[in-house]
């Protein structure tokens, strides 16, 4: 396996990410907030209600990691982001010590000026001097009118900008270089974690869950064809396919010892470089604006940001709920190992009761306790394999 | 979706009200007018820039209709950026002349397209002028409400609290 620390490699110039974030468009934004400050101001608002609906989402998801993942996604609204596809990297997602020290810990401090809020200020100031000064001359001349107007009208068209510097403190943006740092780093962990999530998967369902060899090797085959999508298409479809299968979506536990068994997982090199959980989408001249970190492009950048939010936290629901191979055994092992122990002593059944009945079914299954028993109530209901059970 | 609509919705509204133009009576009146408005289709067409990109983006059609949304949402892009540069430049072209008092002179001389030569009424009638100072006002206010009521949302949108209990 490749390890890259994160202190060693830096973001270079040929990275990836590099090339895309168009970071030296400063003076963009500045055109559209003095052109049109309704647009900025209707990026102002977006963003701040975006991170309204990425605290909603959050809170319907009951994992522990949960905090950590909104906070991390807030902080990466600047970028026009998406989940992938590949699933062997979805392991990486409930882990919060990912989000919060990738990403969270890499953006904590923001920016709070830029050259669009520099400017904005600048304008007031001098379209209020202007103002007063112009007032106050007039003041003193004779005008029939009573007093000059021009300073009124020009200050209060201006005064827009004084409300897009206010929010621009409010909603304050981040710094380019940081984004891109964060999400190198973020993606290059994620890789990482990735592997190690599987590895300790692995190793626990050896610990704990012995299954006869034929029942595996049917499992993995019918699974193969099951991964419709793969995140990048250039790649070769190899032998990894079976365990993405099994992680779409599916209850089937059985994967996992083959994991072990061949376990091609934990020889396969994921590339740090190639393979990213969150992919930077480039599309040429079609999503220029997006690639631009700004808040004031902030507008261009939400439908695809809440697809990510929504992508982000579905999964991690998936994740938690158990329907995944690796969330499954994440939780179960880690809480359950005991009672576990116990069905397999052929201990009373008095002590399920204490632990979640679905997680608990799901691994009783393979038991030779539960076989017994298979018309266990809710079992039918959480998740059937689809192809034919081989038992 | 439904979010992201409600969220559009309101902030238009709101931000009609802010670009409202604080005088309707006035020489320079047409020039703002065409100010808030432009920036509100420069809005309105980068929303909708956008929109088509996603479409463009994701939908799984052939190449042709594919592509002729991309260059909607292209040229949609690419439209509102030149009329944002052109309001922008035309705003700052013209507070520079009304500081500099420059179409003083003209006092009403716009009007005339409109009102014809009951334009020229005003200017020699000093009756209003505690109306106009009271029009004056008025719309000062106006101006200003707006602005505290979009500066009162998007503080109440940022700072609200978020419950979410960490576990």
């Amino acid at each position: 396996m490749q390890m890259v620390s994160p202190q060693v490699s830096s973001p270079s110039a040929s990275s990836p990410v590099s090339s895309l974030i168009r970071k030296h468009s400063h003076i963009r934004p500045v055109i559209i907030s003095v052109g049109s400050p309704a647009l900025a101001a209707y990026s102002l608002v977006l963003t701040s209600l975006n991170t309204r609906s990425v605290y909603r989402r959050a809170s319907r998801v009951s994992h522990g990691s949960r905090a950590a993942v909104a906070a991390a996604l807030i902080s990466l609204q600047q970028l026009p982001l998406e989940l992938t596809q590949d699933e062997r990297l979805f392991a990486s997602i409930p882990i919060s010590d990912w989000w919060k020290q990738e990403i969270g810990d890499r953006l904590s401090r923001r920016e709070t000026w830029s050259l669009a809020t520099a400017t904005s200020i600048a304008c007031v100031i001098i379209v209020s001097t202007f103002a007063l000064v112009d007032s106050l001359a007039s003041l003193s001349s004779f005008d029939s009118v009573g007093g000059s107007y021009d300073g009124h009208v020009v200050g209060t068209a201006w005064l827009c900008l004084l409300c897009l510097v206010v929010g621009w403190m409010w909603v304050p943006g981040l710094d380019s270089d940081k984004l891109e740092t964060a999400l190198y780093f973020a993606n290059q962990q994620a890789v990482r974690r990735a592997t190690k999530e599987f590895r300790k998967a692995g190793e626990a369902a050896k610990r704990f869950i012995n299954l006869p060899r034929e029942r595996l090797v049917n499992r993995s085959v019918q699974g193969v064809g099951n991964r419709g999508n793969s995140g990048d298409a250039g790649r070769e479809p190899n032998q990894n396919f079976d365990l993405g299968a099994n992680l779409n979506g599916r209850e089937d536990i059985n994967g996992v010892g083959h994991v072990v068994e061949g376990s091609p997982i934990l020889q396969d090199q994921m590339d740090p470089e190639t393979d990213q959980l969150l992919i930077l989408k480039d599309l040429g001249s079609l999503n220029r604006d997006e690639r631009r970190p700004s808040v004031t492009f902030n507008y261009s950048r939400t439908l695809r940001y809440l697809a990510l939010v929504d992508d982000v936290f579905g999964t991690l629901d998936k994740l938690t709920r158990g329907r995944d191979v690796v969330g499954l055994l994440r939780k179960c092992l880690m809480s359950e190992v005991v009672s576990l122990v116990f069905i397999r002593r052929g201990l009373p059944l008095g002590l399920l009761p204490l632990c979640s009945r679905r997680r608990m079914c799901s691994l009783r299954a393979h038991s030779p306790q539960c076989s017994r028993r298979r018309s266990w109530p809710s079992f039918s209901s959480v998740g059937q394999p689809l192809g034919p059970r081989s038992s | 979706m439904a979010l992201i609509l409600q969220c559009g919705t309101t902030i238009g509204s709101t931000l009609i009200i802010v670009l409202t133009p604080p005088f309707g009576l006035e020489c320079y009146s047409p020039g703002y007018v065409a100010y808030g408005t432009i920036g509100i289709d420069i809005m309105f067409l980068s929303i909708i820039s956008t929109i088509f990109a996603r479409i463009s983006e994701t939908r799984k059609e052939s190449a042709a209709t594919k592509g002729f949304t991309a260059f909607i949402a292209i040229a949609l892009r690419r439209t509102s950026f030149l009329l944002a540069l052109a309001n922008g430049a035309g705003l700052i072209v013209s507070s520079c002349l009304q500081f500099s008092h420059l179409l003083d002179s003209c006092y009403c001389n716009a009007r005339v397209l409109t009102h014809g030569a009951s334009s020229y009424i005003i200017v020699f009638y000093d009756g209003p002028i505690g109306a106009m100072r009271y029009l004056r006002f008025v719309a000062i206010l106006i101006s200003g409400i707006s602005i505290f009521t979009y500066m009162v949302f998007l503080r109440l949108v940022t700072m609200l609290p978020h419950r979410l209990n960490e576990t």
